[in-house]
């Protein structure tokens, strides 16, 4: 197997001191650092993603496998930075006012990560404001709500209000949380709603790639 | 049939003469139904509406301070740590006050051997057990009784933090089964003098679990087989070998392991989350019927907050009409509380649907 097929295996399985060896040994291989994050870290996290929508794997698995994919990065980064090579795609992200529950939005910001799109994590329990100052100051292309609680769904379409009405930037919104719905994602006008930090990176992909 | 006996028949697998209807809510929604029907403590309510209230009596826990600590379900909220060590914070969330843990406190106890430094390992003698019997036998003149809560995975990952105790269960399951030990025999311990305090006037006993999210279990089967099923068993045996029932709780998409649940000795199933993928009632009542009892089910994430008294009355139907079918083996239910600013008149729809079924 080749080094790169090594390194997506050990992504895959979570081993994070592989990951970065083998990291290490493709940059010595002179192994460009954007196709060891396009063609071999993304697909890697993608598959973790289809494995867990498919209950083939659980949180613990996923966990290994992102951080595993952290250690490559931190190799990687660097080299990225030096070249002014930035991800594609900007992201914040934050749970809603009044909403300390943020295993999901850990997830979902996590998977994107393994997605390689830049993510801003805005933390628990944020206001409307603050998101729309993250949006003004990071003009991100997608930003992602998170609620847990029946109760602090309303805080939910209050942040989205906000931000269309405040941010200034054409973001596009997506929400999640364990009581959200497609139904509610309509009702309060926001873009897209996964059911799973696996489809979280699918519909974020899509709703980006949306824009013109 | 009074409350009690309506609950005890429907445990004994005994005609009823309806299903029974009980209602979990948040301390906000308990003050409106007192304001509503004119009374001034939560047993006074139960009776007003005539709900088949199963009562929950937790003991409460008193810190070497004396303080008491929070985190106790059903409680209100309260600054401080929980009785396991846990930093809790009260947040308000629009008309909802509630507690959630602000940090993980054995977040750097990484080996087994660290444990026995962990300074807040409940003392077995701290709990009132007196008060928690004083409470139940009033209880109990009309309504079956639950007590105390308590809990394995629940408990690990609110000592560990929820992501690394997700991370420890392949990273560290040397120190996931030394921490378990203790958690469990902490409150084996616990039960124990709380049986013996609280006699007759105890029906159940509220094992809580959750070990699967919205769509999907959390860990693999294989993890909760290695950690968590034996020591399922050995409660299950515990509580029956002093004659009581074994209410378990998990939130979610927990069909995979339900079955393996069940044989570990479960005797109600809770909430019957049913808007979770493979959490049809019609095929969990077929499958799992003949040897449980349902308690949950009326849809607490869109129906009761956000329904209509329709919606809601509809909704208790099919619930009657599939968990409940042949008219046993079902205690409807709120799935999980229900949260501020739930309409009133969704509660009651949901209690007088029960009633006129």
């Amino acid at each position: 197997m080749t080094t790169l097929e090594l390194l997506a295996q050990a992504v895959a399985a979570g081993k994070a001191k592989d990951a970065k060896a083998l990291t290490q040994r493709a940059l010595d291989e002179a192994i460009a650092p954007t196709e060891i994050v396009d063609r071999t870290l993304v697909p890697a996290m993608t598959e973790v993603g289809d494995k867990f929508k498919r209950s083939e794997i659980f949180v613990p698995e996923m966990l290994i496998a992102a951080r595993a994919m952290k250690e490559a990065m931190e190799l990687i980064d660097p080299r990225l930075a030096a070249a002014g090579i930035t991800p594609k795609y900007t992201a914040v992200i934050g749970t809603v006012q009044g909403d300390l529950h943020d295993i999901g939005k850990n997830l979902v910001a996590t998977m994107w990560r393994g997605a390689n799109f830049r993510v801003i994590d805005l933390g628990a329990n944020v206001p409307p404001a603050k998101f729309v100052a993250a949006i003004q100051e990071h003009r991100p292309h997608l930003a992602g709500l998170s609620a847990l609680l029946t109760t602090t769904m309303p805080a939910m379409a209050e942040t989205v209000r906000a931000i269309r009405a405040n941010a200034g930037v054409p973001v596009k919104i997506m929400i999640g949380g364990a009581p959200i719905t497609q139904q509610f994602c309509d009702e309060i006008g926001a873009d897209g709603f996964a059911p799973d930090a696996g489809s979280a990176v699918d519909k974020a992909r899509a709703l980006v790639e949306s824009v013109p | 049939m009074t409350p009690r006996e309506r609950i005890q028949a429907t445990l004994h697998g005994d005609p009823v003469d309806r299903l029974p209807v009980d209602l979990w809510h948040t301390p906000e929604i308990g003050a409106r139904l007192r304001r509503h029907l004119g009374v001034t403590d939560d047993l006074a309510a139960y009776r007003a509406l005539g709900l088949d209230k199963i009562v929950w009596v937790f003991p409460s826990y008193r810190a070497e301070s004396g303080a008491a600590a929070g985190g106790v379900p059903g409680a209100e909220p309260t600054e401080g740590r929980s009785m396991w060590g846990a930093p809790l914070r009260t947040i308000q969330a629009g008309e909802a006050r509630y507690e959630e843990f602000a940090g993980a406190p054995m977040q750097s106890y990484d080996t087994p051997a660290a444990l026995d430094d962990y300074p807040w390992w409940p003392r077995v003698e701290r709990f009132d057990y007196d008060e928690a019997a004083r409470r139940a036998q009033e209880a109990a003149r009309d309504f079956a009784v639950i007590g105390p809560w308590v809990s394995l995975l629940e408990i690990y990952t609110q000592l560990r933090g929820a992501e690394q105790a997700m991370i420890d269960l392949i990273d560290n399951e040397e120190l996931v089964s030394a921490a378990l030990d203790r958690i469990e025999s902490i409150q084996t311990e616990m039960m124990r003098r709380y049986f013996a305090a609280v006699g007759p006037a105890l029906d159940l006993v509220f094992i809580s679990d959750d070990i699967a999210s919205q769509q999907s279990l959390l860990i693999s089967p294989a993890m909760w087989e290695r950690h968590l099923q034996p020591r399922l068993r050995r409660w299950c045996e515990l509580v029956h070998a002093h004659g009581l029932r074994v209410f378990y709780h998990t939130d979610g998409a927990a069909r995979p392991l339900l079955g393996r649940i069940l044989d570990c000795g479960v005797d109600v199933l809770n909430p019957i989350q049913h808007a979770c993928p493979g959490m049809d009632r019609t095929e969990l009542r077929r499958e799992f019927g003949h040897r449980v009892v349902f308690h949950g089910g009326v849809d607490n994430q869109t129906v009761l907050p956000r329904g209509t008294p329709a919606d809601v009355r509809a909704e208790t139907q099919e619930c009657l009409r599939t968990l409940g079918a042949g008219r046993r083996g079902y205690v409807c239910c709120s799935c999980h509380n229900v949260q501020a600013g739930t309409p009133l008149e969704n509660v009651l729809a949901m209690i007088e649907t029960v009633q006129a079924s």
